[in-house]
């Protein structure tokens, strides 16, 4: 039998709001063993930016 | 021979004349395409309707390659392949097995030389599933982005290799939004996204065995999956990638 413990730490944004740390954008984030809670925000839904093709060519 | 096998001799012959001269055609059309072989930039080859997979109607306008294909260049090699194929043109879009399509004609894509597959299967509308790629030499800014992006008929990739240096990102895997099966192996050391995708469960865990272990170094890349994916794996799993310095999204 082998016995472990496994941490994670979860952040999860309030309705209406996504975190974010500058770059990455997301509802639920897991943060990784070198990652701080202080690295991420909440911004609201709305301002969330969409991102842009590199080509619009079809 | 009576006359009647002579008639059937000689219609025979027409047409094996005929499979010859066409034959004859598709080897030098071939030929010159892929330069004997020796052609290794394929950006913008197969870009929109220059080849319809119409194998019953339009054999001659299909994408038959003769030789490997081993770009250096894949840039938009495959962009809006078979988009629409049928409007306007007279022709009905059909959707092909690449990888079984190409090991019909006995010839590989090898992309292990490749540095730049941006847009290659962007808005891509003619494949089922597409052969192995290996991304390893795929290093400039870039060169990786919406590789696959705006495209739902392709559910299957063979799988994906990478390296330390292999550029993903955000947009690499942009609304691929039915691909569901692709085993990653090598390396990946840059935060990336596959929210837009289905990946199968054996999918993501080869996509978390192969994240790079940040451990000692203070540095965190993320791995950015989406509510529906991150349901897929359980808290053992999910550690799998935090343990190693990744944060997940």
């Amino acid at each position: 039998m082998e016995k472990s413990t496994i941490e994670l730490i979860k952040l999860t944004a309030s309705e209406g709001m996504t975190l974010t740390n500058g770059e990455t954008y997301g509802k639920e984030v897991y943060l990784g063993c070198n990652d701080s809670a202080d690295n991420w925000r909440e911004i609201p839904d709305s301002e969330v930016p969409k991102p842009a093709p590199l080509e619009s060519e079809e | 021979m009576s006359i009647a096998e002579k008639l059937t001799t000689i219609a025979e012959n027409e047409q094996r004349v005929y499979e010859a001269g066409k034959t004859a055609e598709w080897n030098e059309l071939w030929d010159g395409l892929q330069d004997y072989g020796k052609r290794t930039l394929y950006q913008y080859f197969c870009n929109k309707n220059v080849f319809i997979m119409d194998k019953d109607t339009k054999p001659w306008l299909n994408f038959k390659p003769k030789y490997d294909l081993k770009p250096t260049t894949a840039q938009s090699m495959f962009q809006s392949f078979n988009t629409n194929a049928g409007a306007g043109l007279g022709y009905e879009s059909v959707i092909v097995d690449l990888t079984q399509w190409l090991e019909d004609l006995d010839v590989t894509l090898d992309t292990s030389n490749c540095t730049n597959a941006q847009n290659m299967f962007y808005n891509c509308h003619g494949f089922s599933r597409i052969p192995f790629l290996d991304f390893s030499n795929c290093t400039g800014a870039n060169s990786l982005a919406y590789f696959i992006a705006e495209t739902w008929t392709i559910q299957t990739i063979d799988g994906i290799k990478s390296s330390e240096n292999t550029a993903w990102d955000s947009r690499s895997f942009g609304s691929a939004n039915n691909v569901s099966h692709c085993i990653f192996s090598g390396v990946i050391a840059k935060s990336f996204s596959l929210s837009k995708t289905k990946l199968d469960k054996e999918s993501l865990l080869s996509v978390l065995n192969t994240l790079k272990d940040l451990t000692g170094t203070g540095t965190t890349l993320t791995l950015t999956l989406g509510a529906t994916l991150q349901a897929k794996l359980t808290d053992a799993e999910k550690a799998i990638a935090t343990q190693k310095g990744w944060t997940l999204a």
